[in-house]
């Protein structure tokens, strides 16, 4: 029975369809594994997948090809409080056209998408089936074992593409077994039915446009922030909650969830809407820090696996660079088969494309954010405190107006004081 | 026992998981398909399971079939990786939109080609409940079927099988072979193929049938052949209920609340409070009202 | 058939009872007043069949619902399905009825392919609705785990057999039944079911103790307000009065029963005709399962928990206390009838 592979991809999501796909392409025999009963049986994520550049290269018409939702035109910020709201909003031709810059999509369809075009390229995708742990001769890693009797497959590269609990990397020993509280988010989502028509009306868009919406203030002090997404005819909409700050506020992600939705503002979007469902997953918010060993003897890491996630609180990328780290992996072990050389050191050439590459490069600058979204006075004091000046502003009472500096300095000191003002903006800036 | 291996042909039908909220299109003119999740009914697979347990054996083989588009061909697959001999998926786009006597020209088409001695499937889907089709195919051929089985034993030269009546009851039920065993989910887990036999399914082969194959003309199938025509979906209410008539000698407006409340009728909630002598006695009111105690206390 | 039939009685509508105890029961009752309002919506005379023996049976039964005629296949055939399948079939075809109405219990869903082979006819099974469309029907039957229905139209033009839901149909007489002394005719076939290929050897009656809980006619059942010694004399009591064992998921957890005899949304959804909670609190999962009960009694030590506006009566107590004391109760009476 066959059980040797050029190359074994644990994970068929974005990620490891993408490395699949690559190797596939260029004449490797890969396996790809997924335990779902179809990839992205059970993967869910906010909405809006980033453009995907790497994929451009195997799919110059990516947008004809896939299955999207909806392309983004609109992106917007919204800072709220109980009871105000404060947008700011980002609307530009130049998304309209192609390449757009990010669609909504459903991911059982997205990623069933792209690992069938692994296997039509020639990958063999092995569904329902659950890998377990790495097997090892001479300190090399030559395959995997799975949930199987007689669970054994080989290959002289593993890609662990396993997403963020990945027992790959773990198992592999590239990363520690345990996870620092405080490098994990959750995020939790409820779709949410609506006709077409609704959502054309509400959010201002025609045809198969979409638009994004990131909150902040919704969370009720617990570090995080919220989405807000159209799909063709329905509304994603969620919390991603830091896993630390969430534990000490006693609270649960769907009793915040759900009274975000009741929120006067949310609740006038939504009105009318069906409720589908409630999902959860994590987020490995660490980034950067939080980055296992990307390479080691036969092996590499790609994807939510090797925490390529970049969560801001005002933006949340995870595909794009699942699929380009996937890529380069791919690459990678295409080098790694033409020299021969499947060793740490033949593999590195992985990390350095990384690094030449918008995702170490973008992971890097984002290192301190999460550090700046640590401090709580984001998710509290900010959205009041914005929100707090737009009404000074608008308010008509009789009283003359003060200067913008005046209320904005006012403003500052009341809500958040001006030294840890100061320190916000000084910690914000060099985070990025 | 005879030493004749039996050939088994078991039915692979699809379900859609019932726990993923359901979408209607315009005009409940179909099931918005792009959310559901479409699994192998549960009920087949067992009966698969029950199949296979009589190739372990050694006292038969097995052909699955599966009637639909190309993308059953994984459920066929998963079948060959738990041990089926030969896996057959039958489709042609003129097999749309047929009704259950329709559905049952083409298992019944399948049964006289492909002659087996048993014919096993789910007793119910697990999405829509009951499916007369394979019933009435096996009718058609006159060949007996036993519903709702539960086990069943090979018994000289037929079978032996014991199935579910009303209200907790059994029945066994003795009957010879050729025959049509529909299982009740649940009794056996299919089992979790080995990591060679997945690989050898991923590879092997999945027959497929069209209309030439079956030699059946196209208007005795799908839309064109049903006897009765697809209509709209609606939402139901929520499991309707028994629908009340509203008591005569109630004043207007509480037969008004009992019809408008869609015979979803509430529970009358009385409560009771009192010593503990008090609710014993009347727990034991209640026992003796239901008939639960021996009819010689008068 | 009979040549005692005459036209005006010859309905188009034929409405199959089974009578479990010689009598009609609930889904008897449901299917002849099914009958009753299809053959309004129809414009159609009914009347109704069933296996039997024409001396033992109490016609006045039938005539609440309004059946024009009622005719009795006296023959001993309970125990050989096809057998039952091609007389009823061959009376379908005699009688010139247009539509076959089974409820959906065990021998009307085992019946209706048969006889839908054997007559040519269109097949519905467990339909919850249906209205009147042009000439024929519109009928409706859940799909996708009963959260849409599906509907399927027929024309009128081939005889059709429909089975009905047995939880939607209701043995309630209407105002719109008018009362009619059903004209009762007999056949008595010969046959010779000893060739028939299948055959029910042995019939064995529910029992309580091991029956799974979804199928069970009563059920005590305990939440977490049982304490291990309430649990285990409400297992005597339950093992006395002959009736089934439920608990909550909590109650599971512990380990006290197996998952079979869990009760909610998780575990087994159950219909009994009776469903005694004791010491549950009734959270949304629990009822979810048991709210198809006939009659729900419930016993908790809180008057506040949702279980009470849920359940048809409720009893203030410990649970603690009233067990010992109904316990005794039912064992002096019990003993008395050893
Ligand atoms: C609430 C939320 C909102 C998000 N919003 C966005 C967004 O708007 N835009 C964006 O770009 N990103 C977003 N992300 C992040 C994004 O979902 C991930 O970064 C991305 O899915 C990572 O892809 P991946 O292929 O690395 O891993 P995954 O998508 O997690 O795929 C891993 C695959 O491996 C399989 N697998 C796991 N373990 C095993 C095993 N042992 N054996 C076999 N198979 C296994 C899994 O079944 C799965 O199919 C969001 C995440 C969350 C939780
Ligand atoms: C996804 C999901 C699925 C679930 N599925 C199920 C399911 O299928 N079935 C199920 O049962 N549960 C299920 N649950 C659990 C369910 O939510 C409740 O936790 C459970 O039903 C509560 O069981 P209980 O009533 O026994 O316990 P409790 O809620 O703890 O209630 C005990 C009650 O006993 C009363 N009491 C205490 N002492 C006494 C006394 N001495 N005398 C009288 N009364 C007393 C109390 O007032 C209280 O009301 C599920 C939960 C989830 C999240
Ligand atoms: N393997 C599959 N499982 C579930 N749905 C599928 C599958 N393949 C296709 N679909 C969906 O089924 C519908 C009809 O598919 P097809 O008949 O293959 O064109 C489309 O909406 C597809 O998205």
């Amino acid at each position: 029975m066959k059980k040797n592979f050029d190359a074994i991809v644990v994970g068929a999501g974005p990620a490891g369809s993408s490395a699949a796909l690559t190797m596939a392409k260029a004449g490797l025999d890969v396996a790809l594994l997924e335990r779902g009963a179809f990839p992205g049986e059970k993967n869910m994520f906010g909405g809006v997948l980033h453009r995907l550049t790497a994929l451009e290269e195997f799919f110059p018409d990516f947008w004809d090809q896939a299955p999207l939702e909806r392309h983004i035109v609109k992106k917007g910020l919204t800072f709220m409080t109980g009871e105000a709201t404060f947008n700011v909003n980002f609307d530009t031709q130049a998304s309209d056209r192609t390449p757009y810059n990010g669609y909504t999509v459903h991911r059982p369809r997205f990623d069933r998408w792209l690992a069938e075009e692994a296997q039509k390229a020639g990958a063999t995708l092995i569904t329902r089936t659950t890998v377990d742990d790495v097997i090892r001769e001479g300190g090399k890693i030559t395959g995997v074992t799975t949930l199987r009797d007689g669970g054994a497959l080989k290959a002289p590269i593993v890609i662990a593409a396993d997403g963020v609990l990945s027992l790959t990397a773990e198992k592999a020993g590239l990363r520690r077994p345990k996870f620092d509280r405080s490098h994990m988010a959750i995020g939790v989502k409820a779709l949410i039915e609506m006709p077409k028509e609704t959502i054309d009306e509400r959010f201002g868009l025609v045809r198969d446009q979409g638009a994004s919406t990131e909150i902040v203030g919704c969370t009720e002090g617990v570090r995080g922030g919220a989405f807000l997404y159209t799909n063709y005819d329905a509304l994603s909409l969620g919390l991603v909650l830091h896993l630390g700050s969430l534990a000490d506020s006693g609270k649960t992600p769907y009793d915040l969830l759900n009274r975000f939705m009741a929120q006067p503002q949310m609740a006038k979007l939504l009105r009318g809407g069906r409720l589908l469902e409630y999902s959860a997953h994590l987020v490995p918010e660490g980034g950067y820090e939080m980055m296992p060993e990307l390479v080691g003897d036969g092996i590499m890491v790609a994807g939510d696996a090797a925490a390529m996630c970049i969560v801001t609180g005002l933006n949340l990328e995870g595909i794009n660079l699942a699929a380009q780290s996937g890529v380069l992996a791919g690459k990678a072990a295409l080098e790694a088969h033409n020299s021969r050389d499947f060793t740490k050191s033949g593999l590195s050439i992985y990390r350095r494309m990384l690094e030449e590459s918008f995702v170490l490069k973008d992971l890097k600058l984002y290192k301190r954010a999460p550090h700046m979204l640590h401090n709580d006075r984001i998710y509290t004091s900010y959205p009041e405190l914005v929100c707090g000046i737009m009404d000074e502003i608008y308010r008509i009472d009789g009283n003359p107006k003060s200067t913008m500096t005046q209320l904005l300095m006012r403003a500052v000191k009341e809500k958040v004081g001006l030294k840890n003002a100061l320190a916000d903006v000084y910690s914000g800036w060099r985070s990025l | 026992m005879s030493n004749s291996k039996l050939n088994i042909l078991v039915l692979l039908r699809e379900v859609c998981d019932p726990r993923t909220p359901v979408r209607l299109m315009e005009k409940g003119a179909g099931i918005r398909d792009k959310e559901v999740r479409r699994i192998p009914n549960p009920a087949d697979l067992g009966a698969l399971e029950q199949a296979l347990g009589f190739r372990d054996a050694g006292s038969a083989q097995v052909t699955v079939v599966a009637v639909g588009p190309k993308r059953l061909d994984d459920s066929l697959r998963l079948a060959l990786s738990m041990g089926a001999d030969r896996v057959i998926r039958i489709w042609d786009g003129g097999l749309k939109g047929g009704d259950a006597v329709a559905e049952a020209r083409v298992l019944s088409r399948a049964i006289e080609i492909l002659k087996p001695d048993l014919f096993f499937c789910g007793n119910r889907l697990l999405d829509r409940g009951s499916d007369p089709a394979p019933a009435v195919a096996a009718a058609a051929r006159g060949i007996p079927y036993v519903t709702a089985a539960l086990s069943l034993a090979r018994f000289e030269g037929g079978l032996e099988i014991l199935r579910k009546g009303d209200k907790g009851a059994r029945l066994k039920v003795a009957t010879s072979i050729p025959c049509a065993v529909f299982f009740e989910d649940g009794l056996r887990d299919p089992r979790y193929p080995s990591q060679d036999a997945l690989m050898r399914s991923v590879e092997g082969k999945v027959e497929s049938w069209g209309l030439p194959e079956l030699g059946l003309p196209f208007w005795e199938l799908g839309g064109t052949g049903a006897l009765l025509q697809e209509a709209e979906y609606g939402l139901p209410r929520p499991n309707p209920l028994r629908v009340t008539t509203p008591d005569a000698n109630l004043p207007a407006y509480e037969r008004i609340l009992a019809l408008l409340s869609g015979g979803i009728k509430a529970r009358e909630g009385k409560m009771h409070t009192g010593s503990v002598e008090d609710v014993a006695d009347g727990l034991f009111r209640i026992i003796k009202a239901e008939g639960l105690l021996p009819e010689t206390q008068g | 058939m009979p040549a005692t039939i005459s036209p005006e009685t010859h309905p188009t509508i034929l409405a199959f009872v089974d009578l479990p105890e010689g009598g009609l029961d609930d889904a008897g009752k449901g299917i002849l007043s099914e009958a009753s309002r299809l053959a309004g919506a129809l414009q159609r005379g009914w009347g109704a069949i069933c296996f039997g023996d024409a001396a033992d049976l109490i016609f006045s039964e039938f005539a609440p619902y309004g059946a024009s005629a009622v005719t009795v296949i006296e023959s001993d055939v309970a125990d050989f399905l096809e057998v039952q399948g091609k007389l009823l079939a061959a009376a379908v075809r005699d009688l010139g009825a247009k539509v076959l109405l089974l409820p959906h219990n065990d021998l009307g869903a085992a019946l209706a392919p048969l006889v839908a082979a054997e007559i040519q006819g269109g097949i519905v099974t467990e339909a919850i609705a249906f209205e009147r469309w042009e000439e024929g029907l519109k009928i409706r039957r859940p799909a996708l785990g009963r959260q849409v229905a599906e509907a399927r139209v027929w024309d009128g033009s081939v005889p059709l057999v429909l089975t009905m839901d047995t939880r939607v149909i209701s043995a309630v007489v209407l105002p719109s039944m008018h009362r009619r002394e059903p004209v009762v005719s007999v056949w008595s076939p010969e046959v010779l079911p000893g060739a028939a290929p299948t055959r029910i050897v042995e019939r064995i009656p529910p029992d309580p103790q091991t029956v799974d809980v979804s199928e069970a006619e009563v059920i005590f059942a305990a939440g977490l307000g049982c304490n291990r010694q309430s649990f285990e004399q409400l297992q005597e009591l339950a093992r006395l009065l002959n009736v089934s064992l439920g608990v909550t998921r909590p109650v599971y957890d512990l380990g006290w029963t197996g998952f079979e005899r869990m009760v909610g949304q998780t575990g087994r959804s159950v219909a009994p005709r009776f469903y005694l909670a004791l010491g549950i609190s009734g959270s949304m999962h629990h009822l979810g399962g048991i709210k198809d009960s006939k009659k729900i009694v419930a016993v908790n030590i809180d008057p506040k928990v949702p279980i009470f506006p849920n359940a048809d009566e409720g009893f203030v107590a410990d649970v603690s206390e009233v067990l010992p004391l109904l316990l005794k109760r039912v064992k002096s009476v019990m003993g008395g009838a050893a």
